[in-house]
């Protein structure tokens, strides 16, 4: 254990996502060792990245304005919806240029055993979008992992009265994987042969 | 396939291992505690990727250290593998394949193939069911890799779901996790019944020549009726068996039904033979187990790495035989014992002292 500052600087950067005690450790002496304006210049990065990246309000995709970039695009098509866990995913399927409908990002996916259930993800607003909007197909693209599954079982069986065509992309996609990790072609191809989904 | 090359540092005891290996026999020397067991885990380490001794990885990193780190040169007719693994203790392993990190450790099944004999494999006899249930799992993921896929999945999700049902969640929240238990339940029993039909036959031919006297069997128990060799089916029954338990799940805060709730039931004449038959016959049973797994993956056209770990004070001259036997066909073949005089006399091999965490080749 370090003293006073230090500590709390490899404290906070250890609680970062994919980032060890070596690591942090690691990156807080970088730092102490840096420049005085690097160091500013990525104190004001994260305080902007803060200040003005929000989340649409519409779709949940992260932007810096109300709506992101997609929702205001008017030559997207607003009969599909594709269904995602993260924003990173939104890029990941834009790459492919296989879908030009819409997005609902979720936010995660439901994992009980770390608390995550349906009332966590942005599954109230998605239904609010279908109620009130021409939706007429839902494309389910969570992981294809264990949680990605129940997450678009748990979708299906509750869009289901609604009558809107629901689809799950098609397999073929690494299983137990993120869908970030797909590349580009794979992701494509199970675009195309994406299923309808029984709820 | 064989081990050409073995290095581990921080493993255990060992601050840095460097070891050349060889085809045939290669036998280790030491007391108890010198470090010789700890040479055979870490190959099994490699094959099963979870140790045969502790249930969690933490004793497996030498302490003051994060991580331990096994490298082995797995040498095929075709070509040469390296692999590489990290062992974290409490967060994920690390694997790399000729150098190249790979996704996950899951990775790494199949490239080793090992068969293990032990003190410990009185347990599958006379052990809790989980026992049994890990030795056909391994066995299942020896013949077929990808079963370790699915294996994990299927306890992950029956965590899941525990996780709900303690919670007493309702049943639209239950209904994916009951759906995913399911199929990935009704896969692991189809595969252990497919399994087991290959597996008797041979089981019941080598205790017949080990032990004569009385005809065996192994039942496949399951918390479903009637377990078949159609996947969908097992599916079927186990949803079945979900609707029908619901409240007492929800009680209980347990997944009732399922592969993770079986048992294999070892029959012996008329009886069952958990708390039945005696110490030499439980041995006999054990070690036809084992025989027959060997032969099996034979069968299927692996050669596995044979190891045999402390286990020839445990036998019998007539069982001792059997596993030399088998020693001298093996493609290769690790064994550990305290002192040389509980060498098999017929038993040739290089040799290796260990002390105190050295280890050092014998003359001839
Ligand atoms: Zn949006």
């Amino acid at each position: 254990m370090y003293e006073g500052a230090i500590q709390d600087l490899i404290d906070e950067l250890g609680r970062l996502p994919g980032i060890g005690p070596k690591s942090a450790q690691r990156i807080a002496f970088h730092i102490i060792q840096s420049e005085r304006v690097d160091v500013a210049r990525l104190v004001d990065v994260l305080r902007t990245v803060k200040e003005r990246v929000k989340f649409c309000t519409v779709c949940g995709n992260i932007t810096e304005e109300e709506l992101c970039k997609i929702c205001r695009d008017p030559r997207r098509d607003n009969t599909m919806i594709c269904v995602v866990e993260e924003s990173k995913d939104v890029l990941a399927i834009e790459k492919t240029r296989e879908f030009r409908g819409k997005y609902h990002v979720l936010g995660g996916a439901i994992s009980p055993i770390d608390g995550i259930g349906p009332e966590n993800l942005r599954i109230r607003e998605l239904m609010v979008r279908l109620a009130a909007t021409e939706i007429q197909e839902i494309i389910i693209a969570t992981d294809p992992n264990l949680e990605g599954e129940a997450t678009a079982t748990y979708l299906a069986r509750l869009i289901k009265p609604l009558e809107i065509k629901i689809s799950r992309l098609a397999s073929g996609l690494p299983v137990g994987g993120d869908l970030e990790y797909a590349d580009e072609v794979t992701l494509g191809r199970a675009f195309e042969g994406r299923r309808t989904l029984e709820g | 396939m064989y081990l050409s090359q073995l290095s581990l540092k921080s493993f255990r005891s060992y601050e840095n291992l460097e070891l050349k290996l060889t085809p045939g026999i290669s036998i280790f020397i030491g007391r108890n505690g010198e470090g010789k067991t700890n040479i055979v885990e870490s190959i099994l380490y490699l094959s099963y990727l979870s140790s045969h001794r502790v249930a969690n990885d933490l004793p497996l990193v030498q302490l003051g250290n994060s991580s331990a780190y096994i490298r082995a040169t797995i040498t095929n007719p075709d070509r040469e593998v390296l692999v590489e693994l990290e062992i974290n203790g409490e967060r994920a392993n690390r694997a790399r394949i000729n150098q190249n990190p790979v996704r996950s450790q899951r990775e790494l099944f199949g490239l080793v193939q090992a068969i293990y004999f032990s003190p410990e494999d009185l347990d599958l006899v006379r052990g809790d069911p989980s026992e049994r249930r890990r030795f056909i799992d391994q066995l299942l993921t020896l013949r077929s890799p990808r079963m370790a896929g699915i294996i994990s999945d299927y306890e992950r999700a029956v965590k899941q779901r525990n996780s709900l049902l303690k919670s007493r969640s309702g049943i639209e929240a239950l209904i994916p996790w009951d759906k995913q238990v399911a199929e990935f339940g009704g896969k692991i029993i189809a595969a252990r019944m497919k399994t087991l039909s290959e597996l008797t036959p041979i089981f019941n031919e080598i205790y017949r020549e080990i032990s004569a006297e009385k005809p065996t069997t192994i039942n496949y128990k399951s918390s479903i009726e009637e377990p078949t060799l159609n996947h969908e089916e097992n599916t079927y029954k186990i949803l079945e068996r979900v609707n029908a338990t619901r409240s007492a799940e929800l009680e209980r805060g347990l997944t009732l039904s399922g592969p993770h709730r079986d048992d294999l039931i070892l029959v012996l004449g008329d009886h069952i033979v958990k708390g039945y038959a005696s110490h030499g016959e439980s041995w006999s049973i054990a070690l036809s187990l084992k025989l027959a797994t060997f032969q099996l993956l034979q069968n299927d056209g692996l050669s596995p790495i044979l190891i045999l770990d402390d286990v020839f004070s445990e036998l019998d001259e007539e069982r001792r035989l059997r596993l030399i036997e088998l020693a001298q066909v093996a493609e290769q073949t690790f064994i550990t014992v305290a002192v040389e005089n509980d060498l098999p006399k017929e038993l040739s091999g290089i040799r290796f002292n260990v002390k105190a965490g050295q280890v050092t080749p014998l003359a001839p």
